[in-house]
Parts: C-alpha cells; sequence; structure tokens
C-alpha cells in the first residue's frame, strides 16, 4: 500500500482504470442523452455547453458514446484476459507438471500458435463467425496465451522440484493438492502481471478489429468503432477522433504501467 | 530380510546431460550397495564432495526420483511395492534450504495437516501438539507462516514435521548447510534427541567429516558415485590410499 504511494505514475494508472470501471459500469447514470439517440440539425457540431465531446455525423453525442464504449472496451479486455489466464494456465501448468511427452506436445502447439501470424488467425475465425463482441473476445483469448503458457510452464518446472514440494509428495500428498496448494499460488504473481498487461493489449486489438468493421458492429459504440467513423472528417471534425484516440491511449497505458508497477512489488528479489 | 530397516542392492544412476547436439549419459550412482539398521535403528552418515552423488541416494531412498537399476528395500519390501501413504509412514527427508522447504503461501498448520489427511481432526491436532513438545516448539507457530520464521526455526519446524508420520528413517540432506553455527547445534540437538527419544534412525548426509564424526559412530564415505569406504572413523582413516579419503582425513587434522 506504501509502495504504491510512492509511485505516482502507477497510482495516477490506477485511479484511472477505477475511473474508466465506474463509467463503464455506471453508464446509463452518467450519460446525458442515449448513445444512439440522433440529433440530425446538430450534426458534426464542436464541443459546447450542450454536448461538451460534440456529436458525431449523425448528431449522436460522442460522450454518451465513449461511455457505453467503454463498457465494451472494458468488458472485451476483462473476458479476453480470462480466457487468455484460462487456456495458457492450464497448458503451462500441465506441460510443467506432467513434462515429458506432455510437455513436448504443447510446447510444440504453443510454438504453432506462436508463429501463426495474429491477425490472420483474427480474420480467419471471424469470417467463421459473425463479427461481433463475442467473436472478439474469444479471438483475442485464442491468440494471446502463448506468452503466459511459457511463463507458467517455467515457474512450474522450478517449483515441482522446490523443497516444500517435494515434502509434501513425501507426506503422500495428491497430484490435485500438489498443483493446487503449493504450485498454483506460487506462480500467481507472474499471472497477475501478464493479466493487467494483457487487458491493455486486449483493449488495443479491439479497438484495431473495430476501427477495420471487423469487431464490435454498429450501432454498438466502440472506442476504435467511433474512431473509424470520424476518420472521414478528421480534417473537419477532430473531436471524432481525438477523443476516443485519447481514451485508448490512456487506458492502455494505464493497463501496461499498473502491470510494471505489480511486476515490481511482486517480484520477490525487490520484496525485501 | 524383514528385520532390516535399509537394504540398498547394486544401485544404479544415470543423468542424461544435453550436449550441443546429442544427449550423454552422466553416471551419478555406480552400483551402491549397503544395509542399514539390521533389528535396530541405526543412524549413520554418507559424506561426499558436491556432484558424487549422495543427494540423488537420497532422493532415490526418499522415493523422489526414480533409478536405472538395483534395489532399495524397507523392511525387506522394495520401495516400489509400498502405497504412497505406507511409504511415508517408512521415511522422511529434511532438505537444506529450510527457506525453501514450507510454502510461503501457506501456515504452518495447513503445512503441518497435509500429514493427516483422511485422519480425525482431534487426533491429528493431538500428534502436532505432542510433536512440537518434543521439538521444542511452541504452538503459537501453526498460525504463522514461514516467512515469519528465522533459517533455524524454519529447519526446526521441518524436523518436526518429517516427524508427524512416526517414520522409521530420516533422511536429513546437509540439514545445516545454510544455518549459522548456533543454529547448527541446535539442529545437531534435535537430531540427538530423535535418535534418543522416538527411536528413529538418521541418515545425515554431509560433506563435512567432523560433523559426521560427531554425529554417529558409521560413516559411508562416496566419491565418484561409488562407496568408498564404510565403517566407523578408524576404519575410514585406515583406507587413506583413496585420494578423496586421504583429503578428508588431513582436513580433519589441520
Amino acid at each position: 500500500m506504501k509502495k504504491i504511494l510512492k509511485n505516482k505514475a502507477a497510482l495516477i494508472a490506477l485511479i484511472f482504470i477505477l475511473f474508466v470501471t465506474a463509467a463503464a459500469v455506471f453508464a446509463p447514470l452518467i450519460t446525458p442523452y442515449d448513445p444512439s439517440e440522433q440529433n440530425l440539425p446538430q450534426r458534426l457540431s464542436a464541443p459546447c455547453a450542450q454536448y461538451f465531446l460534440g456529436t458525431d455525423d449523425l448528431g449522436r453525442d460522442v460522450f454518451s458514446r465513449m461511455v457505453f464504449g467503454a463498457r465494451i472496451s472494458v468488458s472485451v479486455g476483462v473476458f479476453a484476459v480470462l480466457l487468455t489466464v484460462l487456456i495458457g494456465v492450464t497448458i503451462g501448468m500441465t506441460a510443467g507438471y506432467f513434462g515429458g511427452t506432455a510437455d513436448a506436445v504443447l510446447m510444440r502447439f504453443t510454438d504453432i500458435v506462436l508463429c501463426f501470424p495474429t491477425f490472420f488467425l483474427i480474420l480467419l475465425v471471424i469470417a467463421f463467425f459473425e463479427p461481433g463482441i463475442y467473436s472478439v473476445m474469444i479471438v483475442i483469448g485464442l491468440t494471446s496465451w502463448t506468452g503466459l503458457a511459457r511463463i507458467v510452464r517455467a515457474e512450474v518446472l522450478s517449483l515441482r522440484e522446490r523443497e516444500f514440494v517435494l515434502a509434501s509428495r513425501m507426506l503422500a500428498v495428491s497430484r490435485l493438492r500438489l498443483l493446487f496448494v503449493h504450485i498454483l499460488p506460487n506462480v500467481i504473481s507472474p499471472i497477475i502481471v501478464y493479466a493487467a498487461i494483457g487487458m491493455g493489449g486486449a483493449i488495443l486489438t479491439e479497438s484495431g478489429l473495430s476501427f477495420l468493421g471487423l469487431g464490435v458492429q454498429p450501432p454498438a459504440p466502440s472506442w476504435g468503432q467511433i474512431l473509424m467513423q470520424g476518420k472521414d472528417y478528421i480534417y473537419s471534425a477532430w473531436w471524432l477522433s481525438v477523443f476516443p484516440g485519447i481514451a485508448i491511449l490512456l487506458t492502455v497505458l494505464s493497463f501496461n504501467l499498473t502491470g510494471d508497477f505489480l511486476r515490481d512489488i511482486l517480484d520477490p528479489k525487490d520484496a525485501n | 530380510m524383514a528385520n532390516t530397516l535399509l537394504e540398498v542392492k547394486n544401485l544404479i544412476k544415470t543423468y542424461d546431460r544435453e550436449e550441443f547436439f546429442s544427449t550423454k549419459k552422466f553416471l551419478a550412482l555406480d552400483g551402491i550397495s549397503f544395509c542399514a539398521g539390521e533389528n535396530t535403528s541405526e543412524s549413520f552418515s554418507v559424506i561426499g564432495s558436491s556432484g558424487c552423488g549422495k543427494t540423488t541416494l537420497a532422493k532415490i531412498i526418499a522415493g523422489l526420483i526414480e533409478f536405472d537399476f538395483g534395489e532399495v528395500k524397507f523392511f525387506g519390501k522394495n520401495i516400489k511395492s509400498y502405497a504412497p501413504r505406507e511409504f511415508a509412514s517408512m521415511t522422511q527427508m529434511v532438505f537444506q534450504n529450510p527457506y525453501a522447504s514450507l510454502n510461503p503461501k501457506l501456515k504452518i498448520k495447513s503445512s503441518f495437516l497435509e500429514a493427516f489427511y483422511g485422519a480425525q481432526k482431534d487426533e491429528a491436532y493431538k500428534i502436532i501438539e505432542d510433536t512440537l513438545k518434543k521439538t521444542g516448539l511452541d504452538a503459537g507457530i501453526l498460525d504463522k507462516y514461514p516467512h515469519q520464521f528465522s533459517g533455524g526455526q524454519r529447519q526446526r519446524i521441518a524436523i518436526a514435521r518429517s516427524l508427524l508420520k512416526k517414520p522409521k528413517l530420516i533422511i536429513a540432506d546437509e540439514p545445516f548447510a545454510s544455518l549459522d553455527v548456533y543454529s547448527q547445534n541446535m539442529i545437531t540437538d534435535i537430531f540427538s534427541d530423535i535418535r534418543k527419544n522416538f527411536g528413529i534412525s538418521i541418515m545425515l548426509i554431509t560433506h563435512d567429516i567432523s560433523i559426521a564424526k560427531r554425529f554417529a559412530q558409521r560413516m559411508i564415505v562416496m566419491d565418484g558415485g561409488k562407496i568408498v569406504a564404510d565403517g566407523n572413523y578408524d576404519d575410514i582413516a585406515g583406507a587413506k590410499e583413496n585420494k578423496y579419503i586421504y583429503d578428508l582425513i588431513s582436513a580433519m587434522e589441520l
């Protein structure tokens, strides 16, 4: 707790994440307008008292759309990262603990996924399923677990030879208990760090996909989508691209800073 | 021989050593044979320099790693034919590094209760309390985490844990190596108590012949994966034609 107060950047990043999350959760309470309510006479109006982040080409309030967009970005981030952690930890722990053939097969599979051009894989999955928020979550989850699997495997590999694990084995402790009570809690810190940085990555990928029209479909507002709509008006209506851009930038930056901070405090070498 | 605590017969263990484009076999144990504890408990030490295979031997006897050839028997029964729980009350191990011997995320209580999986809780606590008393530990330690203890205390806790299953043999792999002199003496005292009060045999693995000499009559000297001498101090001192023993004895006489 003391450490976070000392680390100003991490503190600000964490406050910003809480702020974005709160905005996502309480979106209907915060927004002055419905995100898809059109006001055509006021289309492309610059930031003013009535629409303080301006309106888009259909006269929709950019601020309201961005707050609802936070909902999509945060939920895509959370679910994609949950999927990433689930796959990465399962594969990493199985490979690391059982070793031998299981390790060889799982790690070669990981290498194959790692070698695959991620964007091609994403396009492939979206070609098979419909583009939309769920496809985006699944696609990001399915492509970003490889690094985590490698980290977890390496940790488990060294933990299973640790004295306390051997001592528990000598007490005839079951394999499940060894894995979930002795090994998993001791690899939790790299997993948390990976998840925090992965959140930023997932939000960025979602924005990229939505920008290309392959992610969240209109009229649902997402940051990448607002950005895409704004690109046609970038010279005349800068607010359409700049505000969602800033939101993506700050959110991703905040998750990365938090990830770095967590790595620093969870690293046992720095703990003392 | 059903009355013999431990029999090791012609034990051979190789490790694979990966080199650039090939895997070479490295012979860690090259035909180890000895018996211990015929009709009675017997404590002894295994002496050897690092890399001589003494930890490998300990882990094989503890059932933690596989071996290529040979036999290990407790009371005439092959260790591979013991059920895991049954084997747990045959032998337990105390490790060199007390800082890694206890799970940092678990209270001492949870680590201790692992020995009593499936047993009655009251009974388990009774045995735990009894063991704590005999190892000079306070019942208050149970609700603490490992990081709240010093190295010496952790080693004492690890020893207490190894006693919970009431094993016949405790294998202690360099239990003093990372401790200060005060803690070393404390642990040595605990071990002699265990031998006297519990009647448990102890196999002490060490590289220090003076500790071995103080610890027990019998010493087994290993070098290059083989036993080069087995007997009391005088027997070993008599085998000075072996280079390693010569070095050991002369280091002792300095």
